[in-house]
């Protein structure tokens, strides 16, 4: 009898004590609910940010085409070219495309322009009216219009500008020459006999410039 | 639940994939300048700092070097590049900067040092680009058979101008007012003209036209474009008015501001040409006579 009132004495204590702390709690957070609508009411925070200038921002995807396959590379390498049986000529398994991309918040109107040194074996054999080089605007990753497609021959100074590029960035593709009606830009023939055997080497260089 | 649970899965790829394509994008460092001028006596020398930020994981190694550069011929602001002193408006043999190769570490930063020496003889405006150039890869071909490889270099330009103070003079013509029917969009008039920097600096223009009438109105107000040249530069201004105009005399005011390079550097104001010539539009827009500018 007298264990059970000390036990009920026990567990009042601790009802009571147990009140006492919620309505702390509770007190609490009234009191930092009622600070911060106070605070949010009268206090004026002032907020700065300072975006710095950012030019010459340039990004360059160099991708290797095999049918439908992309896969990312750093060279344009075309690889040892096969007989093509059919059609009498040499032909790579892929074709490249490069994504150049512009991040620029200076207000500056930039131009990108594409330059080459001759793909060439030695002095006086080259592929450099082999090869089709097109300039393509994309505006996305499947979707781009094309801007105009030369022989690597007259991709020399090829530009555009930020105008001209505009809601898209420029997508370059590199193929060697297929013969094939309509496929091939103005002066590009296919690889054929005629073209001795050996490496060829060149490069391309994507100048970003104010 | 297997709903939620696909789109959540398709989000990450998705999201995933995205990422992948913007990890793979070789980026070339940012620059604090893309264009610097400089206005300094004879016989001054001026210092000066370019600032490289690799926004990257992956430290970039750039080589620099310096080329002359020039406006191409139309003055549409395209141009050229070509070897250090090849050109008599050459600023390559006045600058020196360090150091010629960087490698910035990754989300490292790099300043570049440069000063600039004007001879005590020289004159006008000269010019020099600054490239950062960095190549994504050498190839290494198979030594059989017919084989062909590119490699791709990057490079990007900061623009030296370097102004002879007291001894560049911005001057040019404009002439050869024409006023006729858009060629490409109908109903609309093109307002053409010639343009020639007669000065020894280079010319941004920035210009603008009003076509008033007789009470003081403006009935027609615009632009024209940009030209760009150097000394002895040609282009052409272009304006476009595509509404509809009262038929009736009007004056023609053209405002050219030959400074619009100076002001985008934040170095005070250029010369600005004015011209009026009195124009007689007929109904639809019909340009019946175009008076001489003056």
């Amino acid at each position: 009898m007298l264990e059970n009132n000390r036990n009920r004495e026990k567990s009042i204590k601790e009802v009571i004590k147990m009140k006492n702390i919620l309505i702390c709690m509770v007190l609490v957070v009234t009191v930092f609910c009622a600070t911060s609508a106070w605070a949010a009411a009268s206090q004026t925070v002032t907020v700065n940010a300072t975006v710095p200038t950012m030019t010459g921002g340039l990004s360059v995807t160099v991708s290797k085409v095999t049918g439908t396959v992309w896969t990312t590379a750093s060279t344009i390498s075309f690889g040892t070219l096969t007989w093509d049986n059919v059609n009498k000529i040499f032909l790579p398994a892929s074709y490249y495309a490069v994504d150049v991309g512009v991040t620029d918040n200076s207000g500056t109107v930039w131009t990108l322009t594409h330059t080459r040194v001759s793909l060439q074996k030695d002095a006086t054999n080259n592929l450099n009216g082999k090869v089709n080089v097109s300039f393509n605007k994309q505006t996305s990753s499947s979707v781009g219009t094309l801007l105009a497609k030369y022989s690597y021959t007259n991709s020399q100074n090829i530009a555009y500008t930020k105008t001209q590029l505009s809601g898209g960035w420029l997508r370059i593709y590199y193929g060697i020459g297929t013969g094939q009606a309509g496929q091939d830009a103005t002066g590009v023939t296919p690889i054929g006999m005629d073209t001795p055997a050996g490496t060829y080497t060149g490069s391309v260089t994507i100048t970003l410039t104010p | 639940m297997f709903a939620a649970i696909r789109f959540i899965v398709i989000y990450f790829c998705f999201m995933g994939s995205f990422f992948v394509s913007i990890a793979q994008a070789d980026k070339l460092p940012f620059m604090n300048q893309s264009k610097i001028r400089v206005v300094a006596a004879p016989g001054d020398r001026v210092f000066g700092e370019i600032t490289l930020d690799n926004p990257t994981e992956e430290s970039k190694n750039m080589r620099l070097y310096l080329e002359d550069w020039y406006y191409l011929p139309g003055g549409a602001g395209g141009k050229e590049f070509l070897p250090a002193g090849s050109t008599p408006a050459s600023a390559c043999p006045w600058i020196s900067f360090s150091p010629a190769e960087v490698t910035l570490p990754a989300f490292g930063k790099q300043r570049i040092s440069y000063s600039v020496d004007v001879p005590s003889d020289a004159t006008g405006t000269h010019f020099a680009s600054l490239f950062f150039e960095t190549s994504l890869g050498k190839d290494s071909l198979p030594d059989s058979g017919r084989s062909a490889g590119l490699d791709v270099n990057v490079r990007v330009a900061t623009l030296f101008y370097i102004e002879v103070k007291g001894k560049a003079a911005r001057s040019a013509e404009v002439d050869n007012l024409n006023i006729q029917p858009s060629k490409d969009e109908k109903g609309a008039l093109d307002i053409t003209l010639d343009f020639e920097n007669t000065g020894n600096t280079d010319i941004t223009t920035s210009g603008s036209f009003s076509l008033m009438n007789n009470d003081g109105v403006v009935s027609a107000r615009g632009a024209f474009n940009n030209v760009y040249t150097f000394p002895g530069g040609k282009g052409s201004l272009l304006g476009t008015w595509k509404d509809r105009i009262p038929a009736g005399v009007y004056d023609l005011v053209i405002t050219i501001d030959l400074g619009k390079a100076l002001t985008d550097a934040g170095m005070g104001r250029g010369p600005v040409i004015t011209k009026e010539a009195s124009v007689t539009i007929g109904e639809n827009n019909k340009i019946v006579q175009v008076g001489k500018l003056h």
